[in-house]
């Protein structure tokens, strides 16, 4: 065996890693080895990454893995999210008598989803998608005697069955038009004109993505998934929710080529992304706003894949991954942010912060669009909002310097957000898109204004009646999980009786006679 | 609508509304997450027998109050002999027969049901629960209520309700989740006043006053989360001299779930009904009756109780009374150190002791008896004082603007437009801050404690600075309730304690309950420096307490995970005193590691996995805190001082002889013996049924409205109480529930006065919440129980008999 065949097999070393992990953890004594075997996969994981750098074309590709960019990068997030939350679970489910079965579960999702991303075939793809899912399923149901988690599981096994059929029926209708089931093979014929089965496969990879991706309504399996302990919550970010992102990035060429599958993406995501964002800021727990949270991201990663913009797809999709999976690895920590924010009492944002704040963050956000050369407006509106918002926040705060400060930071971020797009357009080229652009650019924007007003008027108008009917429908969720409940059992009746010993039973007096 | 209400007997429904009120008397407070102390969760039925209580709450809640019988026939305490049982076993039974779990289905009485729970009986077992519903329903209400209280709006009678009502009204998701079509015509039938709401339910379900009583008190337990928490809100408005009647509100909202499910029913089904009606009728009939089977059928736990109580009560006083008889001479001591009543300082102060005989320890309530609260102007207030007192004097020693960029980041980081791009610019700050708390974590600290500045120290009451004369005062009162007036150590070391321990929401109670859940370093820095002063000990000297020129006070803090001991007021010790708090550090370590499951074979080796241990984000188990805390002992030190006590007593020191006019024992019976026993209770309850009155699986908990509490999972009822994993360790209970054994080292007499003087007291006594004992100066114990003292505490009858 050659040097060069050992580099291009090295893409391997992450999901067999994992899998020799889920083996040893299964024996009390050996769980430090799985956690360094967990490690090994994240080495090998980079060191292919860097060979492929190094090396370039050097390299012979194996047909069987990806030999995309993208791949990579995901590899790299996925072996070192997998990382920290193995070692975060080892004494955060100490005692608890489930512990192994989760330790061998949670090496198993990531063995899966290692394969998903490093599988440049059509069929290892989805039979390793289908496993995650199925895997996920098991963690959802860790504790099975609650109530909720057993009617979310129960969803979520409808919805992921649906995204499976799609993207069975999508690849077989690729496979049956390229004649081969080699990803790269596949998408390196596009863009190209679409025939008619073409887009009816876009369409459905599209849908997978959506439901992968937990949108509007598919939503509620990711919120309950709070049933289970924080560490599925922070795995979900490490190559689960965001695989709808992966694949649309990896089959971006085709997309971009499908307006209609675009338009569906534009509408579904978009919207999701907005009530989403909205919907989180009415929830009273800390995990619960997280989740929603994630839902509005996932949205808008699947949006920016509908624009064209796959680098930043990626760059949403790797950043949001550290971002969650922290956020909710430490949620315990709520209390002391709550307290920060009491420390720092702010007082209220008139008008004219406001406007000085967005002059300041038009200024920097139309300077980084002309250093960054073009492409669709929208993006660079959020990021004119979050300095915007940013700016105003802290100039409502006393302290010395916070203007300064506050400044520097927004300087700061719009330079790396630039600087991270440009560098990632290397690893997920952009795609110009066939006849929709402009008009996606101004849904976009319009669901951008739309939203930010809805969020000043329920901050700024809470006592108005509008704003009252506003919040009370937004914190009911629209409703729309409980219609989703009620027609999945009415599709498919719930075997399990979902009150097996959530409380311990109370006798009646006819009982005791 | 109202045509019912008025011809039901007018009378009777204002006698019901009355029993409505004292239900709602019932539930205990839980007090938020930032200040979480331990609360005693059936202090407000303290007026009852214990027993009582206990069958109360079994049969209209179906809380236990016990572990099962197997707990303590199985458990290797081979201190449960025959003859410990004797005084428990008044009703003829004997510990032989007690093989079988009183648990079993098969002669358990039967529990009250509500009309939820009478109808979720028949309902399939597919779909939703009504009780699991409702119970969503009202939580997901009150923490959206409670979460943004910036106005006191809340407050205000009925408010609650009719934002409930609205609420519910306009909730389409109900009838859908459920499958009970239309069942949102019965919420709009519903008055939009509350107290009309509560007579029109009376009589509508027809409820005598016993009935209602008992009824209220079961909807109230049903969600007794939401419950505790609004008892706190009105325990917060009582310390302000105002009054709350929300519990009410939420007594009406729970209630109208009721009223509307006993209408749906009828509605929908006349055979339905009048099976449901039927049931209601007979179990409303007779109450008292369900209550007294609850008292028979736990009599054999309450023996076993009571005979492993007994158990632990011997032991401690045949060690009490070998050590009166060779009792220590106490000479000028070359160290004293004060550290606060925690059973976790007896471990240390014995260890510390060990290192030479001339370091005296004492006992004294954390707060070090400064009725403070810590204020950082402008921002907020943090009480540092036991939860039964509101303070007094502010403590202005902060500076609020050091943190305002990370409050304004993380405000920005939950704003719907913003939050978008600042998580795709900041990757790589996330990512740096995985890496950091996986691999490299630093110490945690209290970030509000740390905005102090030791130079800012400055005391007010309202706005006015606080007087050299209101000090020397204060701090004369306090050297009094100590003991410490005479005989000064050239150091004198004042140590708090407290527990830092990062990602951990319950991060208080682990902290100086004494202080309000609250780290005890400003306490012990502020009277250290008080004490300092030259004024003030010139003041104190025309007092007649002379501290000696060359006496120094020094601050320091017992941190509770590591053991360590850390001088917080920047003073300098003697190499000597250095070297014997770090080898007491090590050997109170060395003690402890065991239960934590630290192994090691070097001591440094140790440390190094103490400390890793206190940084560890994800470590749900940082200390086992007051776990196995039995008793609470107030006597000179040198009463203890041979005694390994095992980390398990409360020690307060105090000597009879200085207390002419009993003001510090009526200090201490009335205060750190109600803390000892809300501490005690709280683990207690906590182990005996953690699914009430604790808060449930740590790694599935999730803050609720930043600092009211959690939830376990998604929803459900606000969670009270500690966490499984504060008292189990996967294996085995780590507290034992005793009741606490109080033994105080003064004269019957003296005992017997404050006790006749106090209710609280009294009831605390009388209804066996805790044992009362003497020890007197022979080391004879005898112990007070209904106003009589008994040598013998086989002679007690138990109160409910």
């Amino acid at each position: 065996m050659t040097m060069n065949s050992l580099f291009s097999l090295l893409p391997l070393g992450l999901p067999l890693m994992h899998l020799l992990a889920a083996l040893v953890c299964r024996e009390p004594k050996r769980a430090s080895w799985a956690t360094w075997f967990s490690a090994l996969g994240l080495l090998a994981a980079v060191a292919s990454a860097v060979s492929a750098v190094a090396l370039g074309g050097l390299i012979q590709t194996v047909p069987l893995i990806s030999p995309v960019p993208a791949s990579y990068v995901l590899a790299i997030l996925v072996g070192l999210l997998g990382l920290i939350i193995v070692k975060f679970a080892r004494n955060y489910l100490a005692g608890d008598s489930g512990q192994t079965r989760f330790a061998t579960l949670l090496h198993l999702a990531l063995a899966s989803v290692a394969t998903v991303v490093t599988s440049n075939n059509l069929f290892i793809l989805l039979a390793a998608w289908m496993a995650v899912s199925l895997i996920i399923n098991k963690l959802l149901l860790f504790y099975q005697n609650r109530p909720r988690a057993v009617l979310a599981a129960h969803k979520k096994f409808l919805f992921a069955r649906t995204a499976e059929t799609c993207l069975l029926v999508a690849f077989l209708l690729l496979y049956q038009q390229h004649g081969t089931a080699e990803i790269s093979a596949i998408v390196s014929a596009y863009p190209a004109q679409l025939s008619g089965l073409e887009h009816i496969a876009s369409v459905l990879l599209v849908i997978a993505a959506l439901i992968k991706c937990a949108q509007l309504p598919m939503h509620g399996w990711l919120i309950q998934i709070v049933e289970a302990p924080t560490p599925v919550s922070a795995l979900l970010h490490a190559g689960v929710v965001n695989l709808g992102g992966y694949l649309l990035i990896l089959f971006a060429s085709l997309l971009s080529s499908s307006a209609t599958a675009i338009v569906v993406l534009l509408i579904a995501a978009g919207l999701s992304t907005v009530l989403a964002s909205l919907i989180m800021t009415t929830r009273v727990s800390i995990k619960v706003k997280l989740a929603w949270s994630t839902v509005a991201q996932m949205g808008l990663m699947l949006v920016e894949c509908a624009l064209g913009l796959y680098e930043l797809a990626l760059l949403h999709l790797v950043a949001h991954a550290c971002y969650k999976a922290y956020q909710f690895l430490r949620s315990g920590s709520a209390v002391e942010q709550h307290l920060a924010q009491q420390l720092s009492p702010a007082k209220a944002i008139g008008p004219g912060a406001w406007i000085v704040s967005a002059a300041i963050a038009g200024c920097m956000a139309a300077a980084a669009y002309f250093a960054a050369a073009a492409g669709p407006i929208s993006p660079w509106l959020l990021l004119a909002a979050l300095i915007t918002v940013l700016l105003a926040e802290s100039s409502s705060r006393k302290g010395k310097h916070t203007t300064l400060i506050s400044l520097a930071i927004s300087a700061l971020l719009v330079v790396a957000y630039t600087f991270q797009k440009l560098l990632l357009v290397n690893i997920a080229p952009e795609e110009s898109l066939s006849g929709v652009g402009a008009f996606a650019d101004a849904w976009v924007i319009t669901l951008i204004v739309a939203l930010a007003s809805a969020w000043l008027l329920l901050r700024y108008a809470p006592g108005t009646s509008f704003a009252n009917k506003l919040h009370n429908v937004l914190f009911a969720g629209l409703f729309l999980d409980e219609w989703v409940t009620r027609i999945t059992l009415r599709l498919w009746p719930l075997r399990v009786p979902i009150r097996l010993a959530a409380r311990p039973k109370r006798i009646t007096a006819l009982e005791v006679k | 609508m109202n045509m019912q209400a008025a011809q039901h007997d007018a009378t009777l429904t204002a006698d019901v509304i009355a029993a409505f009120d004292q239900a709602c008397g019932y539930i205990a407070p839980t007090w938020p997450l930032d200040k979480m102390i331990a609360v005693n969760p059936m202090w407000e039925l303290r007026h009852l027998p214990y027993q009582q209580v206990a069958a109360r709450l079994s049969a209209l809640g179906n809380i236990k109050s016990h572990l099962p019988t197997s707990h303590y026939v199985n458990s290797s305490q081979p201190s449960i002999a025959e003859h410990h049982s004797t005084p428990a076993n008044r009703s003829n039974s004997t510990l032989t027969t007690l093989s079988s779990d009183s648990e079993g289905v098969a002669n358990a009485p039967a529990h009250w049901l509500n009309i939820s729970d009478l109808l979720d009986r028949n309902r399939d077992q597919h779909l939703m629960s009504w009780q699991e519903e409702i119970i969503h329903q009202i939580s997901q209400f009150c923490a959206d209520s409670f979460q943004n209280k910036k106005s006191t709006a809340p407050l205000t009678e009925g408010f609650l309700y009719s934002q409930w009502l609205e609420r519910t009204c306009a909730d389409l998701g109900i009838s859908v989740i459920m499958a009970a079509p239309k069942l949102r015509r019965e919420f709009a039938k519903l008055p939009s006043d509350y107290k009309e709401l509560l007579c029109l339910a009376a009589a509508e379900l027809d409820l005598t006053t016993e009935a209602a009583e008992s009824y209220g008190h079961a909807l109230l337990l049903d969600v007794n989360g939401w419950a505790s928490w609004i008892a706190y809100l009105s325990w917060q408005a009582r310390l302000e001299g105002k009054q709350s009647s929300m519990m009410r509100d939420l007594l009406a909202i729970r209630l109208a779930w009721e009223l509307v499910l006993w209408r749906y029913t009828r509605t929908r089904s006349e055979q339905d009904f009048r099976s449901l009606q039927s049931k209601w009728q007979q179990q409303t009939a007779k109450p008292a009756v369900l209550i007294e089977d609850h008292l028979s059928a736990q009599q054999e736990s309450w023996q076993l109780q009571r005979a492993a109580e007994f158990a632990f009560q011997q032991e401690l006083g045949e060690q009490l009374k070998a050590s009166a008889s060779e009792s220590i001479k106490a000479s000028t001591p070359a160290l004293q150190a004060v550290f606060c009543i925690d059973v976790r300082s007896e471990v240390i102060r014995r260890h510390l002791e060990a290192q030479d005989s001339s370091i005296q320890t004492r006992g004294f309530a954390g707060f070090f008896g400064l009725p403070i609260q810590y204020e950082i102007t402008g921002a907020l207030t943090r009480p540092q004082l036991p939860g039964l007192l509101a303070p007094v004097l502010s403590l202005r020693a902060g500076d609020a603007e050091k943190s305002s960029t990370g409050a304004g980041w993380d405000k920005t980081a939950n704003s719907p437009a913003a939050m978008f791009s600042l998580v795709e610019a900041s990757g790589p700050l996330y990512l740096w801050k995985l890496l950091r708390d996986s691999f490299f974590p630093s110490a945690h600290s209290d970030q509000v404690g740390k905005t102090a500045s030791n130079d800012l120290f400055e005391l007010y009451q309202g706005d006015a600075p606080v007087t050299l004369e209101q000090k020397v005062d204060l701090l004369a009162g306090i050297l009094h309730a100590m003991g410490l007036e005479e005989n000064f150590a050239p150091v004198v070391m004042l140590i708090g304690h407290g527990s830092e321990s990062p990602n951990n929401p319950h991060v208080a109670s682990l902290n100086c309950g004494a202080c309000g859940g609250q780290s005890g370093e400003l306490n012990s820095v502020l009277l250290a420096k008080l004490l300092s002063d030259k004024e003030i000990r010139a003041g104190l000297a025309e007092k007649g307490i002379s501290i000696p020129e060359t006496t120094r006070f020094v601050a320091a803090l017992h941190e509770t995970i590591t053991d360590t001991v850390r001088i917080t007021d920047g003073s300098e010790l003697t190499q000597q005193i250095s070297e014997w708090l770090s080898k007491a550090s090590s050997a109170c370590r060395k003690e402890r590691s065991a239960a934590l499951g630290i192994e090691s074979s070097s001591d440094q080796e140790m440390e190094k996995q103490f400390y890793k241990r206190a940084r560890d984000w994800s470590q749900v188990r940082p200390e086992w805190g007051l776990a196995n805390n039995a008793a609470f002992i107030v006597a000179p030190r040198e009463l203890t001082r041979k005694i390994d006590l095992k980390g398990r007593a409360f020690l307060h020191d105090y000597q009879w002889q200085k207390d002419q006019d009993l003001s510090v024992l009526e200090l201490i019976m009335t205060a750190p013996m109600v803390v000892t026993n809300w501490i005690n209770m709280q683990y207690n309850a906590s182990v005996v049924d953690n699914e009430r009155f604790g808060s449930g699986n740590k790694i599935l908990h999730n803050v609720v409205g930043g600092n009211i509490g959690v939830f376990e999972g998604n929803g459900g009822d606000l969670r009270i109480g500690l966490p499984m994993q504060s008292v189990h360790d996967g294996k085995k209970w780590m507290h034992t529930p005793r009741r606490l054994s109080v033994y105080i080292a003064a004269p019957q007499p003296a005992i017997q006065e404050i006790y006749q003087r106090h209710d609280v007291v009294r009831q605390l006594v009388d209804n066996d919440w805790l044992y009362l004992f003497c020890v007197d100066d022979n080391g004879n114990v005898s112990q007070l129980h209904t106003k009589q003292w008994h040598d013998n505490a086989a002679q007690i009858p138990a109160a409910s008999n």
